[in-house]
């Protein structure tokens, strides 16, 4: 190699590092566990984001905790990696922190394979960062998972960076997944719930979907005068029978499913289903299951935790809707033949469904189980405000099912806000989120569910 | 000492007025001094679930063993990307009465001070209301239109120098119905309707181009950031008005946006009750001014002035130094394009 060679690589290799390899870094833990070299994590509202992803390419999942208020002298937000154990525990400390835009974290979804690399993707919403065009309008980051990840030096592939069409728009304060198209690749959905599209609609809300596998082109579903406070949840998964997943979104109140299509191309105000209700908060928490009731058709959790019951405001509930074909309007103001069951909260304030993550088939039943998060629940005297999360087996969801169906879930000490995130892992254990504890230092634990112990704290 | 000397002089630069409790007049005083910041901080460590509406648990009868009177969280800037430590939100009655509070290291602050609102405020979205109520030591009870600390305040953030006159339109603390109070975070939190209650001179963003800025990139961030909560589009009269404003006229209603949509760059119209009419936008503001930009409405009213005062309802945003200002600054005299 000449001389002209060598600086060539050199270029290139420097070249690859500016424009692939965003802020990362390894990151050694001080004693006291709060401060990564520079990065305070005191406040940081550790557990805002919860998720599973091979990120070093071991073929073991890692533990992904979002640290959305972690503040360093120039940035604020961070990612941290916990490195998976072939025991299928995790280290005890974060081995690597991700960093990035402002509120880098706030939002984590593992995309699955987009790459066709064989290794899993992923997606970080900062929702306070830059666009090339726009400045705090939020962005997130795609990266390549797996072995593409560690580069060496704990940096890794960036696949695309979007960002809000808006300043302020909160682009990625919720993202998930699911292939809307069919052609075998997830999609990506985000949503930016202070977009303003119209002057008439200020703050109404927009929701995206970038299609995948490169996420150059997206589909964006704007507020109208119909349907707005788009942008605050969104869940993927067939609710037709059609194999294709479908999105269902929240929009103030209302519920929009759209069934997904190799041509998919939803406008706001066609959805093929629309359910409403007059519950406070309904449709801030979404999750859509595998089929429950034996009717062939995967059904739709919604989450209401603002809800009023028996008069006390914030206990919330989820109401678990069926799956189905065709255009349906379903009013669950009424009683609606659509609906499979309402379960309410258990006290004021305890924000009943303000979380809701399908868990899999825990106890191998063949039917789908779910978590729900009421992250302000009671404990007991010593121990308000501590969150609570319910685990329902399929089995027990019919028409009477209430909470006592459910196995519960407390945290620890009070204020933990427990069960605000919520990631289900391969292996029946589902990682909790409680961004409050330690005066909004946050942690997460893990609960084993099949056998109901926790097994990391 | 410079500095206090600054502060004292900026404290002092306009008189109080407490003949003026009108919607307009209270936003033009200066800020009370004199006091110990912090002074009537609520006991206890107060440290969990920031941002969110304290009154819906710290109420009479809510599931909270304390009330409180007044609380919510501070940001640095209205987007709340960061909670501000030390920061003091200030009240002070007709009388002169002062009330101090300052955020704790999660942006909380809160009182169990005497506050009760103006009895006579209206409510926009249900015409007279119910008597407003006042709690004290004593409990809840209907407000004494006669008791001077159940008339108006006028509030303010306060950070180091930074000192911003609150726009509250509402009537500080106390509510209309005991059993649901209200918290600044109600609409003032990172993820409130009105953006996050902020109290910094925190730049936008953390550098901008010597020249050549682009409107969407660089100054739009600013306008959003720093005078969205006001300046929106659509309908944004309101009947929510104090006890001098409704002894002049029943029925007054202003128009907290100043019917400027200060979102985008040419305005917007607005229709309500069938008619329509136009808001003057960001090129009002600054179009025009390409050969003196300081004398730009936007950058001349949202200054201090050399005698100390503010033209601007809101308060001072910045000083001729600051990021924000120079980066406005230059774009209006690079023309004031919608680039």
């Amino acid at each position: 190699m000449n001389l002209v060679d060598f600086a060539a690589v050199v270029c290139i290799t420097a070249a690859f590092f500016l424009l692939f390899c965003v802020s990362a870094f390894v990151y050694a833990v001080d004693s006291a566990g709060k401060v990564l070299n520079g990065v305070t994590l005191a406040g940081s509202k550790q557990g805002q984001s919860v998720g599973f992803i091979d990120i070093n390419g071991d073929d073991i999942d890692d533990k992904l905790v979002g640290a959305p208020y972690a503040s360093s002298s120039s940035e604020i937000g961070a990612l941290l990696v916990y490195t998976g154990n072939a025991d299928g525990g995790f280290s005890s400390g974060p081995s690597t922190l991700l960093s990035g835009d402002d509120n880098y974290g706030f939002s984590f979804v593992n995309l699955g394979d987009v790459d066709s690399d064989g290794r899993d993707d992923f997606a970080v919403g900062a929702i306070h960062g830059n666009g090339p065009d726009v400045s705090l309008s939020g962005s997130v980051t795609v990266y390549k998972g797996g072995r593409n990840w560690n580069c060496d030096e704990g940096r890794g592939k960036v696949i695309a960076k979007l960002s809000g069409e808006g300043p302020m728009d909160k682009f990625g304060l919720s993202i998930s997944a699911g292939d809307l198209n069919g052609d075998g690749k997830k999609d990506l959905i985000v949503g930016a719930p202070f977009n303003t599209n119209d002057p008439a609609r200020y703050q109404g809300g927009a929701v995206y979907v970038y299609l995948a596998p490169n996420f150059a082109s997206k589909i964006a579903l704007h507020a109208s005068p119909v349907n707005k406070g788009l942008g605050w949840s969104a869940a993927t998964g067939d609710i037709n029978g059609d194999s294709i997943p479908d999105l269902c979104i929240s929009a103030g109140g209302r519920v929009l499913c759209y069934y997904g299509t190799q041509e998919f191309n939803p406008s706001i105000d066609d959805p093929n289903v629309l359910l409403k209700s007059s519950s406070a908060g309904f449709g801030k928490s979404l999750a859509i299951t595998r089929d429950i009731n034996s009717d062939g058709f995967g059904e739709i959790i919604i989450g209401a935790p603002n809800a009023v019951i028996n008069g006390n405001r914030d206990t919330g509930s989820i109401y678990i809707v069926k799956g189905g074909t065709g255009q349906r309007t379903v009013d669950l103001n009424a009683p609606s033949p659509d609906l499979i069951v309402r379960i309410d909260g258990a006290a004021l304030f305890d924000r009943f469904g303000a979380s809701i993550s399908p868990t899999g088939d825990v106890d191998s039943d063949q039917k789908p189980d779910f978590a729900v998060g009421a992250p302000m629940a009671d404990a007991d005297a010593f121990r308000q405000l501590v969150g609570k999360v319910y685990l329902f087996k399929g089995e027990d969801i019919s028409g009477s099912a209430t909470l006592s169906n459910s196995a519960a879930f407390e945290g620890f000490t009070r204020d933990q806000g427990y069960g605000t995130s919520l990631a289900a892992a391969k292996n029946s254990w589902l990682m909790i989120g409680a961004p409050r504890t330690n005066s909004d230092t946050g942690s997460v634990s893990m609960v084993d569910l099949s056998s109901g112990q926790i097994v990391q704290e | 000492m410079i500095l206090i000397l600054c502060v004292s002089l900026y404290a002092f630069a306009a008189e109080y007025d407490s003949s003026n409790f009108s919607s307009d007049g209270r936003k033009l005083q200066p800020a009370p001094s004199g006091h110990i910041p912090g002074k009537d901080n609520g006991p206890g460590k107060g440290t969990h679930n920031a941002g969110e509406e304290c009154g819906a648990c710290h109420r009479p009868d809510g599931k909270a063993p304390v009330v409180f009177t007044i609380s919510g969280t501070l940001y640095e800037d209205r987007a709340g990307r960061k909670p501000l430590k030390g920061g003091e939100v200030l009240l002070q009655d007709i009388n002169g009465n002062v009330i101090s509070m300052t955020s704790n290291e999660v942006g909380n602050f809160w009182t169990y001070a005497p506050i009760a609102s103006n009895p006579y405020a209206v409510a926009s979205h249900g015409g007279m209301t119910h008597p407003l109520y006042h709690y004290d030591e004593m409990g809840f009870h209907p407000v004494d239109p006669n008791d001077a600390r159940s008339w108006q305040y006028k509030a303010w953030v306060k950070s180091g120098n930074h000192i911003r006159p609150m726009v509250t339109i509402a009537p500080v603390g106390g509510s209309t119905d005991p059993s649901s109070r209200m918290s600044c975070s109600m609409h003032h939190s990172s993820m409130g309707s009105r953006g996050a209650l902020w109290g910094t001179g925190k730049s936008t963003l953390l550098s901008y181009p010597p020249s050549h800025l682009s409107f969407k990139k660089h100054i739009l961030p600013i306008f959003r950031n720093k005078c969205a909560p006001c300046h929106i589009p659509g309908e944004t009269w309101t009947r929510l008005v104090t006890k001098s404003d409704f002894e002049g006229d029943p029925l007054t209603k202003i128009d907290y946006s100043k019917s400027l949509d200060l979102t985008s760059y040419d305005g917007s119209a607005v229709t309500a009750n069938s008619t329509t009419w136009t808001k003057r936008g960001i090129k009002d503001m600054t179009a025009g001014y390409k050969g003196n930009p300081d004398s730009s409405p936007v950058l001349s009213k949202t200054r201090r002035q050399q005698n100390g005062n503010v033209i601007h309802a809101g308060g001072a945003f910045w000083s001729e130094g600051d990021k924000d200002y120079r980066a406005m600054r230059q774009w209006i005299s690079e023309g004031a394009q919608n680039n």
